[in-house]
This record gives C-alpha cells, structure tokens and sequence, in this order.
C-alpha cells in the first residue's frame, strides 16, 4: 500500500509543483483571483480604522475560503477529472480503496494551501497592513482546526460521491464552493451577520469550527458561548463524516452498478 | 460551410449542452448575486457603504451586481475561446477540428457568442431588477444600456484573447498553464471590481491596452452620473473599436501559427 501512496504523491507533486512551472503558475493564478476580489474590499474601510484588523479578518475569510476550495477542488473535483482522463476505471478495477490515492494528494494539496496562504499574507501586507494574527488560545485553536479538516473531508466526500454518481458539473461545485463559506459564516464573523444567516448557519457543521478558529486567532467571540460552540461543533462534525461515508460508499456502489457517466466542458 | 452555419452549430453544441444540464443555466442567473453577497458581506464587516460611496461614487450594491455581471460576460468569452483547444485535445476532437474544411478564424469568432447571448440574457435577472429597486424606471433604462455595453466590453475582447489563445497553444507543451495568469489578470485589469481610475499608473497604463476596459469606465461613468465632461462615453467606446479594431491582424496569425505548429507537431488523442 506504501508503494501506491508514494507513486501517488510523487505523480502528483511532480504535475502540480515542478512540472512546467506548476507551482509558480498555480500560485501567481491564486494570487491574481484573490487580489480581484480583496482589492475592493479595502475601498469599504474608513481611513481611521487600523489596516492590520482589516487584514486580519481578510486573511481569516480568504484561510477559511482557500480550504472549502481545497476540499471542493484537490479532493472532490479530482474524482472527475479521473473520470474524464479514464483513469476511474482503472482504479476501480486495480481493487484497492480509492482512498489509497488520498493518502498521496493529500500532502501535496496541505503544501500547496500552506504556500499560498503565505503569499496571501504578503499580499495583504502589501495592499493594507500585515494582518495582526495573534493566537488567543492554542488549545481552540488546535480543536477549531481538527474540527475544520473533518467537516471538510466530510464536504469532500458529499461533493465527490454526488460527482461519481451524477457527473456533477463544474459550476454546481463553483456555487457550492461560494455559498458555503457564505452561509455558514466562513468568511465573516457570525456576530456581525444578519439574523437569518446566523441561525442558518449555527443548524449546520460548517460554522463552529470557522468561530472557532477566529476565536482563537482573531478574539472575536462566537456567537454561542466557547464550549457550547466547542460541544456542538464536535457533534456536528463526527455526524457529518459518519453520514458522508456512508453516502460516499452508497455512490462508489451506484457507479459500480451503471458506469461512470459522461461529462462536459465545463 | 458559412460564418452563419458555424454560428449555428455553434449555438446546437452550447444550448443543448446548457439547457440538458439546467445546474449551468441556473449558475448564469446566480452567479452575479453569488459575488455581490461575497463581497458586500465582507465589506460590510469591515467598513461601510458610505466609504465605498465616497471613495467609488457608486452605490456598492449597484456596482458589484454590475461587475459580477461583466465579470461574467468578459470571463464567458475569454473561457470559450482560452479554453476549447486544451478542450478538443483532451477530448481528442482536435484532429477533427483541424482536419475539417471550416474557416478556422470564423470558428473561433462564432465560438463565444451563443454563451454571451444567456449571459447577457441574465442580465434581466440581475442587473435591471437592480436598478429599477433602486431607480425605478430610470433604472430600466440604464439597466438595458448596461447590457448592451456589457455586450460590446465581452466583445471587444475577443481579439486580444484569439491572439493571445494562438499564441499560448502555438508555443505547444504544457504552455496553457499561462492562461491561468492571464485570465485573473485581465479580470483585473479590465477594472470590473476595481475601477480604473483608482489603480496605481502602471495599473491604469496596462488596464488601457485592453479594449474591454475602456467599455467598463464608461459603465462606471454612466451609473456614477458622470455622463459628458472631459472623457466622454462616446470616446471611450470609440478607443475600444480602434484598439479591437488593432488586435484583429495580429489574432488572425496567431490563430493561423497555432494551426500550422499543431499540424507540425501533430495532436495527441
């Protein structure tokens, strides 16, 4: 199994990272779309507020937006892209999980995130100020991010089951990769939301871990009290991954039945 | 076969494709609100309209529905053009392009077209209900102008885009990669999110010899009231026509130097 990952890890840290420039071109694509959408955002920030708050919340919306992306894009989008290179099949047919491919993508999509995340820093303290990041409480910090990477996997596998079983399209995934963060207050602090959106957002598992990790890096309290977001954000996350393997598994089994389903442009 | 029967096979391939899958179709009308509530959501948290009023001269609703929908139309062209030939090669099509006897410059002129049309179509969801919120029928007016120059923007930038798509694929390899810094870089500097004339100079110089961008100011001016004074609408959409007027040889060889190194190197399938 050993072999597999490290093939895996290898292929792919040589597609995405060295091959042709991979990772220069990645980032400078990363970093162009998030000055596009960054740069008017400051065009909202009276000149008496401090640059490095303003950074700092950017950074904390453009940290929780990069990883949906991630989950979206690195891990449920690559089940399409297999299926349309033919490579599914294949997989399917070595019977070994398709998880085993995971366990070697997943380092190089952390790599890719970590570094663009620091770029994206750098940007904000060209355009604004360095974002005044300052850890509060190590110990939320460490179960805001736990709690973020299972809801995410938990998204991943949804999207990807939804993907393998449908063909979900391109922009089906754009806009959930959108709305999430917006609905569920990933971008903005639950507190300073409307009504509506915060009790929307606190009936879903995506929110807690976003208060939590903001919490803990920016001090804006949630809009539960700490362990009442820490207690139901546990049991929204362990729910939530339980039901999206299942749902996964349900999937993997419905292709294995009618095939792999055709796909389009976009 | 005819710029008219390309044009129509063109619209059979995108419209059933569009209309089989209804989930791309619902994303033309939501997209623009998507980017709106995006940003209004973080702009909000972090400041406050009236700074954006000051500073833009522009209600922020009224000018992020409109850039979401630019953003979409320029974006739609740009995507269609950039992207079909990696498309075709990856779907092993591309022999079949290459080898059939249609102008290979009217095809990629009829390519964006059928998708502009629903997005410009959209409009009617986002922009114009917009404005009459806001101006009522004075906002249907300006609503319908601002598709109809939002049309003539994503035009525009049709041959810039044909030169650089040449250009890009003609070099062979994996030199598509480039496309992904071209596309957000013109997006920025088209000044859709980010009017023009607030950009640092070495923005505002690199924001001119785009096409579309000089269509997107006068946007800007008309919702701002600025319509008149020193750089007048007309001029603007007159410099847009003369600089995509410029780009059309150069997107007509490169185009043509994309088919022959193709031909030279042969296609993958």
């Amino acid at each position: 199994m050993m072999e597999a990952v490290k093939a895996v890890f290898k292929a792919y840290f040589t597609t995405e990272l060295v091959r042709s420039r991979g990772l220069v071109f990645g980032l400078m694509n990363m970093v162009l779309w998030i000055l596009l959408f960054m740069a008017p955002i400051i065009l909202f920030r009276p000149s008496n507020l401090d640059p490095s708050i303003t950074s700092a919340y950017a950074f904390a919306a453009v940290l929780v937006f990069m990883s949906y992306s991630m989950a979206t894009w690195d891990w449920a989008w690559e089940l399409r892209w297999l299926m349309t290179r033919g490579l599914l099949e294949y997989i399917i047919a070595s019977g070994r999980s398709i998880f085993i491919l995971y366990v070697g993508i997943l380092p190089v999509s952390f790599m890719w995130t970590a570094l663009a995340l620091t770029l994206v820093y750098g940007l904000l303290s060209l355009l604004a100020a360095p974002p005044a990041i300052i850890i509060n409480d190590p110990y939320v910090m460490a179960i805001g991010f736990t709690l973020f990477i299972i809801v995410l996997f938990a998204h991943a596998l949804i999207l990807g089951g939804t993907t393998i079983s449908v063909g979900t399209s391109g922009p089906v995934m754009e806009f959930i990769s959108w709305l999430m963060p917006i609905a569920t207050g990933g971008l903005v602090p639950l507190r300073n939301m409307p009504v509506i959106i915060q009790k929307i957002a606190i009936c879903t598992p995506y929110s807690y871990p976003a208060e939590l990790i903001r919490y803990s890096i920016l001090g804006v309290e949630p809009i539960l009290s700490l362990q009442e977001t820490i207690l139901y954000g546990s049991m929204f996350a362990m729910v939530y991954i339980m039901a999206a393997m299942i749902y996964f598994r349900m999937q993997l089994k419905k292709l294995l039945k009618e095939g792999p389903k055709t796909v389009g442009m976009y | 076969m005819s710029i008219k029967d390309i044009i129509a096979a063109e619209f059979r391939f995108v419209y059933a494709d569009v209309f089989r899958r209804k989930a791309v179709l619902f994303m033309f009308i939501v997209y623009p609100y998507m980017l709106t509530a995006f940003i209004l959501l973080i702009g909000y948290s972090m400041g406050s309209a009236s700074v954006f009023v000051e500073r833009v001269g522009i209600d922020p609703a009224i000018f992020f529905i409109v850039a979401g929908f630019t953003l979409m139309a320029i974006l739609g062209v740009g995507d269609d053009l950039l992207w079909r030939p990696l498309f075709d090669e990856w779907m092993g099509t591309l022999p079949y392009v290459l080898a059939s006897p249609v102008s290979r410059i009217g095809h990629y002129l009829a390519i964006p077209i059928p998708r502009l049309i629903i997005v410009l179509i959209s409009g009617s969801t986002s922009v114009v209900p917009v404005l009459v919120c806001y101006y009522g029928l004075q906002g249907l007016y300006e609503g319908l102008a601002i598709i109809i120059m939002t049309g003539i923007a994503a035009l525009m930038f049709v041959t810039l885009v044909m030169t650089i798509m040449g250009i890009v694929y003609g070099m062979g390899g994996e030199n598509w990669r480039i496309i992904n810094v071209l596309r957000p870089l013109f997006l920025i500097l088209v000044g859709a999110y980010y009017p023009r004339y607030l950009m640092p100079l070495a923005g505002r110089i690199a924001s001119w010899i785009i096409p579309s961008s000089h269509v997107i100011e006068a946007i800007h001016r008309m919702i701002a009231g600025l319509v008149g004074g020193p750089i007048d609408i007309f001029m603007l959409l007159g410099i847009a026509t003369a600089l995509f007027i410029l780009y059309a040889p150069p997107g007509v060889k490169s185009i043509v130097y994309w088919e022959k190194s193709k031909m030279k190197e042969g296609v993958s399938v």
